[in-house]
């Protein structure tokens, strides 16, 4: 108990920490640009600027930013869904890991945004083309995070299900899946970072809609508090994000020790 | 060959003064599990190794034969080789006349490392063999009261394998190998990693279980004592490649009393034991 206790204090003594240095950061940023006036407005607009311009466009950011968080979610849970779908079935049939390996590891180099120019000539600038391109990039980082995690199972698992009886078939089910969880974490909050800058790459290039859309059209004008205001919005949902994901993922984890340690 | 011989002439004299004129179990007409001239190489990196040569040995139904050797000697590589996660570079490993397919429900298997599943609770570690073999829910329910009851853990029934201590995680790991009733158990220093006390106990729980339920024990240790108080038949092994140096029947009273491993007849046949596996390592370093 006075363990737990200790953690919790300690847990919210880094909290405090945190906050105070975020804290910091804004104070600098508001003395360099405002206050001392170092960086002309322009080339780094002061954070009143930018917060009277999320004021001014308050109605259509929401709705910009949120088309872009669900784009990025659509293309981050498919993406990564199949990534580790392919990841597993590779690793079971050596058929289908002969057959895919080459063309996913020659595939895997290439950065997606080189890509671009090829998806918008195939789909166009609306939605299809942006969730594929970052769901491309889910879907790599998953297969081989996937790979990787299965190949570090303990064997030690799978011949004591064997000797309980346990098919294949089911031993992928019941012991590979849930034992690479822990180690899939990595690799999801990788791929789930890669899904906003690809989104992003993807809605600058070309696009109807969204904060790189909006980013894109604000510089034509060198609106720059809108580019930064921009930046800063998918700074915070990419955080989100990730938290999201660490709340998601402590559930399927509860019985590992990072966890047991932390709670 | 002369090595052979001698050994056994050790454990002859041995076995007489602990009792005579009692029949080898072994000569039985059917074994439960048997050993016909078993090969088995590895291919390695800095070349090929051979873990066991030209073994053979029976285990009859319902008998504990415990295998003691030096570490590394393949005494392991023939337990994998009856679980079937191995299979024979040249002779047959047969379990009711039969050669071992591969792995199965009706070999469990215990390991001395932890393999207790820990991303399942206790209750779902000991429903997951009666699961994998498609037994209905009900069953698999009932399965998993009557063995924690069994192995005292009913309290611990949701925990995850993290919140035990190391003699309850064997003893999930124990009663979930039995939860398939299998006909054999195979169990390769399952107690290893256990302190003085739990150890003992373990030992105790297994031979009550033994003596329950109608089961064929194959234990693999390197710890004499244990082996001694465990089984009907000792089997002691040459280092590597490992064959059978001498193969001992144990005559001894079976009272379920850790006390008993301090009487003189114990220690004396222990003592034997010691000398032939250290004459054996002598022999095989000269």
């Amino acid at each position: 108990m006075q363990a737990e206790e200790g953690i919790r204090q300690r847990t919210r003594r880094m909290r405090r920490i945190s906050l105070v240095s975020i804290l910091l950061a804004l104070v600098a940023w508001y003395m360099v640009t405002t206050e001392w006036g170092l960086v002309s407005s322009l080339k780094l607009p002061g954070p009143g600027r930018v917060l009277d311009t999320l004021i001014e466009v308050r109605g259509t950011i929401v709705q910009q930013a949120l088309v872009t968080l669900y784009r990025v979610s659509l293309s981050f849970l498919a993406g990564s869904a199949l990534g580790v779908l392919v990841g597993l079935v590779m690793s079971r049939f050596r058929l289908v890991f002969a057959h895919l390996e080459p063309a996913i590891e020659a595939l895997r180099p290439v950065p997606p945004i080189a890509l671009i120019p090829f998806f918008i000539l195939w789909f166009g600038i609306g939605m299809f083309g942006q969730v594929l391109l970052a769901g491309l990039g889910c879907f790599m980082v998953m297969v081989v995070s996937t790979i990787e995690a299965v190949r570090n199972v303990p064997r030690i698992y799978v011949q004591a299900a064997r000797s309980l009886g346990a098919e294949q078939d089911h031993i992928y089910r019941t012991v590979i899946l849930p034992a690479i969880v822990p180690e899939l974490i990595a690799g999801w909050r990788v791929a789930l970072a890669l899904a906003f800058g690809l989104m992003i790459a993807a809605e600058l290039m070309g696009a109807q809609e969204g904060i790189g859309f909006m980013i894109m059209v604000a510089r034509r004008s060198l609106n720059t508090h809108t580019i930064l205001l921009g930046n800063i919005i998918i700074g915070n949902e990419a955080a989100l994000a990730d938290r999201l994901l660490h709340i998601f993922t402590r559930r399927l984890t509860r019985w590992t020790e990072r966890d047991a340690e932390r709670q | 060959m002369l090595r052979l011989r001698r050994a056994c002439a050790t454990i002859a004299r041995g076995t007489k003064f602990v009792s005579a004129g009692t029949l080898a179990i072994q000569d039985s007409s059917s074994p439960k599990i048997e050993l016909l001239g078993v090969s088995k190489t590895f291919a390695t990196s800095q070349g090929s190794v051979k873990a066991l040569d030209k073994t053979n040995l029976k285990v009859a139904t319902n008998e504990i034969v415990c295998l003691v050797g030096p570490s590394g000697c393949g005494k392991s590589t023939l337990l994998n080789l009856v679980a079937g996660f191995l299979s024979p570079s040249e002779g047959s490993v047969l379990v009711d006349a039969t050669p071992v397919p591969g792995p199965g429900a009706e070999r469990a298997v215990v390991f001395q490392q932890d393999s207790v599943f820990p991303w399942l609770t206790v209750a779902q570690n000991l429903a997951y063999g009666p699961k994998a073999r498609g037994l209905h829910a009900g069953e698999v329910s009932s399965i998993v009261e009557r063995l924690l009851s069994l192995v005292g853990l009913a309290e611990y029934r949701d925990f995850y394998p993290l919140q035990l201590s190391g003699g309850m995680k064997k003893r999930v790991d124990l009663a979930r190998a039995y939860a398939n009733k299998p006909a054999i158990m195979l169990m390769d220093e399952p107690f290893g990693a256990l302190d003085v006390l739990t150890k003992e106990k373990m030992q105790i729980e297994l031979l009550r279980l033994w003596q329950e339920e109608a089961l064929t024990i194959l234990f693999v240790t390197h710890d004499i004592e244990e082996a001694l108080f465990i089984g009907d038949r000792v089997v002691v092994m040459t280092p590597r490649p490992a064959r059978v140096a001498a193969d001992v029947t144990v005559h001894l009273e079976r009272e379920l009393d850790p006390r008993r491993k301090t009487s003189a007849d114990f220690q004396a046949l222990r003592q034997q034991l010691m000398d032939t596996l250290s004459q054996n390592e002598a022999e095989s370093a000269a």
